[in-house]
Formats: C-alpha cells, structure tokens, sequence
C-alpha cells in the first residue's frame, strides 16, 4: 500500500468526539459474540479461532492504523508468542495466565529488538524489513526443529485448567470465554491508548512525521514504544491460539498469515479501532463458508471482496459504514 | 543576566554535492530582536533555517542558542528547547482537525505527549492552551475543521499556530505569507507584527514592504554568503544589495 492510500484509508476520527465518550455501538461486538455462542455451538471453535485473530489483527491495527508503518511481519511476533506459550507448556509451565503473560513479554521483547532496527528505516525499506524479520523467525523454528517440531508443528501442548477449575474442553466453550475476556481487556488497553496524548501523538507521527520533528516529538521513541506494545499483544493471540489448539503450526510464523491478517484489517477498516472486530469475523466466516462450497476457489472470491473494497470502500468497511451513517443522519435531519 | 546572543551561528558550511549553498554564515540575533532574512532565489536562506531548526547537519561551523552549543542536537530536541520554526509550504497534519494540529504541539511542548494512559482531553493545561491559541488566532470558527478542507490563508495561520504552540524562544518563520491570495496577507502580517516581543523572530519574505516594516535588523543572502546586514534604512542604501537584489523594485 502506498503512502497516499494509506492516508486515504485511516480514519481522522475527532479528538473531541471520541476521548471520553462511549458510544452504544461499542456493545455490539460483546452482544454478537454471546448470542454466536448460544445460537451456534457447533461453531463455537470456530468463533474462539476469531476471537483469536481479532486480537492479532488489533495489535496490528496499531502498527499500521495508528503509527502509518505497513508490516508484513506481525506474524513473527505472534508466531513468537505462540511457540513461547507452546514451549513453556510441553516444558511443564501450563498454568495459562502465567503461560500467557511469558509469551507476551516474550513477544515484546522480540518486537523490541527488531523494532529498534525496523523502525529506523522508512517506506519500503521498513516492508522489506519486517518481511526480512518474518521469514528469518520461520527460519530458525524449521531448522530448530528438534524442540519446535519443524514441519510437523509443536504438539504435545496440554494446558491445566484455567484458574484451577476450568478445564479446556472439547466444545471449546472454555476457550471461547477466555479468549473473549483476554481480547476485552485488550481492547480497553488499545482504546486507552489510541485515545492519549500518546496515541494522538502516533496519528501526528502517521499523517506528518517530518512537523512532529519540528514540534519536537521523539518520533522514534514514540514508534518503538507502540510497536513493543503491539508486538506483545500480537504475542497474547498467538499464546491464546497455542493454547486452546493445543498445537502450534510453522504458519503462526509465516509471511502468509501475515498477510491475511493485512487484508482482514483493510477489510474491516484501519486506524478506527473496531476495523478488527468487523474484517476478522467476516473474512474466517467467508473462508469457512466459501471453503465448504467451493474449496478450490475461495481465495479467488477473498480477492474479489478485497479489490471492491480497496476500490469502492476505501478505509474498509467501517468507513463505508460512517459515511452511510453521516448520509442518514442528514436526510434526517 | 545572559550577555549571550540567544542565538548564534559561526563560520556555518553546508555544500549540496558541489554546490555550496551557505558559505560562511555568521549570524547573531539578540534576545527578542526581530530580523529579517532577504536574498535572492536560491540564495540559501530557506537552507540556513533547515540548519538553525537542525532538519539539516551543517559540514562545519557552529550553532550556538543561549550560548549553548546546539550544533549535534536533533530537530526535535532544539524544538523542545524553544527553537520553533514554520514552513515555507504547508506541513500541517492534514487529516486533523485544526484542535487536533494544534494540541500535538502543545502537547510536546508540555512534554505529555508520551503519556499513554489517560485521555487526551484529560490534559487540561495542553487542552485550555490549545483554545487559547485558537482563539488567539481567530481560529474559533474552524476549530473542529479538517484541516485540509480549509482555505489556504488559514491553514497558514494554523502553520504559524503549531509553532507558537511549542511556546519558542525564538521563531523562524520562513514566509509566512507565501501562497496566501493578496487580500489576505493582511491578517498573517498582523499577527507577526503581534507576537510577544520577548521572542526572537528570524523572518524569510519577498515582499519589500513587509520586510522593512517588520524588521530592526535586515541580513541579507546572495550565494550562500551575507552580502549585508543593517538596519533597514543602511540596506536600503546598500549599493550591492540594490544592484543584486532590491533592483528596480524598491524606491529606496
């Protein structure tokens, strides 16, 4: 994506409107996920997978939504994350809270690390970076094989129950609460953070980096401290995947799944928070519904949605959402 | 008290490939002077406030503020000094309201841009400085206006607003004016003419008039090199500067 796309596609949602103030909107996502879970519990493994997703295509959301920097290696941070909880677990560390908490410090410390190289280039270069970044991580779990199980994914993940009582069962019921907990509290974080000088500081740095020099911003500071904190949480999804799958698979590493939670975000919509919780849900439910009917095709039709997008619902579809939003409220008014 | 000029630059060097655009500069400006910048096209003098604001690394030379040497400093950190400068075209955050471009600076000026966990409007002294800037600048009407759907006159307003957000110590302000329809410079004129007389002003503009009204002091820059440097009556007497530069425009 280019620069000029990318300032197309974000929001410039008003500082007045939204730091205090909760819109009802805001419930619809909890609503939708408990009536999903009491109308569809043959699907409720499903709906812990978009849970999951949801919070990894959040975390990104922060790198690209809010700082402006596309990556094409959040992968590596969720992967790191996902291997760190696995490990641990194999290795005997199955309490999942604490499991969990590893991995995210894990992943921060990963997305620190790379993020103090990645963050000092620019444009494409960063790309090319972040790209150079996933495929090294997917390198060394094939090649280190005898702890991670290559090819053959990590196996033998068998967590305790969770709290001590709940024990992760085969209806992924378990799963399904906990993960929607861990991405509630998530979101409040993110909400928080998106809304503080902090954040705003961040869509300063996207829409203008160069002014936020002249005004004296510590641009770089401001960009490692978001991307440590959005590779933590990227970390937190993988772990929770690790967890309730009981299995870790090459691909939590990979190029591939970082480009589909790209395209889940651009689909739903980027730098307005709730693009996650619309693109994800939409995209795993088209895969699983497309991939029943016409399994051979179904990426061709997740192309056709992402070119009409792209082209007619510039900003995803929660952009196309407000603007028909703004359109109603005038022919009423 | 500081003898020091607030600002200070020595034997200032800087060379695109083999083109040297300044050459030797030696500027002094006193506390709350207000100076204008002339020269021709080309002359260097938008290049020497990339240098002074520290968006550009000299080949040599030094840049003293207050007496301190400033020279290795980056852009940001001048600019949390006090050292706030405008552009010559726009650089504003074009996608934010005007509220919004004006509260990132005041926000890093009160260095509570970092803080990350309360709400933005929460900061109550950024937020009562950044309406009081608005209203200052008679940007009320507009506040809550992307900034891109704004007339250009008054996105320059907003462009000179950032910079007094960061509360400077001293102001470069590289034509203020430019690009703004003839009816309209007025109001941007005025406002220069306004600003609180303990800052420092360092002004680039072409319009003579301005220039020599606004100014105690005028340098002017030909090829990188000052040419001449005095008060507005000595440059308008200044044979070379007339032959280079003022030519038949000014009356003298």
């Amino acid at each position: 994506m280019t620069r000029e796309a990318l300032d197309k596609a974000v929001a410039p949602r008003s500082l007045s409107r939204t730091a205090f103030g909760l819109s009802p909107w805001e419930a619809v996502p909890w609503l939708v996920a408990f009536a999903a879970f009491f109308l569809f519990p043959g699907y409720v493994p499903l709906f812990g997978q978009i849970i999951v997703m949801t919070l990894f295509a959040l975390s990104l959301d922060i790198v690209v939504g809010y700082c402006g920097i596309v990556t094409l290696g959040h992968a590596a941070l969720y992967g790191t994350g996902a291997y760190t909880a696995g490990l641990l677990a194999v290795h005997g560390w199955t309490e999942p809270i604490s499991n969990a908490i590893c991995a995210t410090l894990v992943a921060a410390l990963a997305g620190f690390l790379t993020g103090a190289v990645i963050l000092r280039a620019h444009g494409f270069i960063t790309v090319m970076l972040t790209l150079a970044v996933t495929v090294t991580f997917y390198e060394i779990a094939n090649h280190t094989d005898k702890w991670t199980g290559g090819d053959d994914g990590l196996k033998g993940i068998d967590m305790s129950p969770l709290l001590g009582r709940f024990e992760f069962d085969i209806y992924g019921d378990t799963a399904f609460f906990y993960c929607l907990a861990v991405l509630f509290l998530a979101l409040v974080l993110v909400r928080l953070l998106v809304n503080s000088p902090f954040g705003w500081s961040l869509r300063g740095i996207r829409e203008n980096i160069g002014r936020m020099h002249a005004i004296g911003c510590p641009v770089y500071r401001r960009l490692l401290q978001a991307y440590t904190i959005a590779a933590g949480l990227a970390g937190l999804a993988g772990a929770l995947q690790a967890q309730t799958t009981q299995y870790v698979a090459l691909r939590a590493l990979s190029f591939d799944l970082s480009g589909d939670v790209l395209i889940m975000l651009i689909i739903g919509g980027i730098g307005r928070l709730y693009g996650a919780f619309i693109g994800v849900p939409l995209y795993l439910l088209a895969q699983d519904e497309l991939a029943t009917r016409d399994a051979a095709n179904w990426y061709f039709w997740m192309g056709i949605l992402l070119i009409v997008i792209v082209l007619f619902a510039r900003g995803g579809i929660l952009a196309l959402a407000g603007r028909l939003g703004e359109i109603l409220a005038r022919r009423r008014a | 008290m500081n003898v020091a000029p607030t600002l200070e630059t020595r034997a200032l060097q800087k060379s695109f490939g083999a083109h040297r655009v300044i050459d030797n500069v030696a500027l002094t400006l006193a506390t709350g002077e207000r100076r204008a910048l002339i020269g021709p096209n080309g002359a260097g003098k938008t290049t020497l406030i990339n240098l002074l604001a520290g968006r550009l690394k000299p080949d040599s030379g030094t840049i003293l503020m207050n007496g301190v040497d400033i020279t290795r400093e980056a852009e940001a950190t001048r600019a949390r000094t006090g050292l706030a400068r405008t552009f010559q075209i726009n650089s504003l955050f074009r996608n934010l309201t005007v509220f919004e471009n004006i509260y990132l600076a005041v926000s890093e000026q009160m260095l509570s841009g970092g803080h990350m966990l309360r709400p933005a409007l929460a900061e109550e002294e950024t937020v009562t400085r950044t309406h009081a800037l608005i209203r200052d600048l008679g940007l009320a009407g507009a506040a809550q206006t992307q900034v891109q759907l704004l007339p250009y006159g008054v996105q320059r307003l907003v462009e000179i607003a950032i910079a007094l957000g960061l509360r400077p110590k001293v102001l470069l302000l590289d034509e203020p004016a430019a690009g703004v329809p003839a009816g309209e410079t007025g109001i941007i004129l005025d406002l220069v003419k306004a600003l609180p007389a303990e800052i420092t002003v360092l002004l680039i503009d072409h319009d003579m008039d301005v220039v020599f009204r606004f100014a105690e002091r005028i340098t002017v820059l030909a090829q990188g090199m000052i040419l001449a440097e005095g008060t507005p009556e000595e440059i308008a007497r200044h044979e070379r500067v007339r032959e280079v530069y003022l030519g038949k425009r000014h009356r003298g």
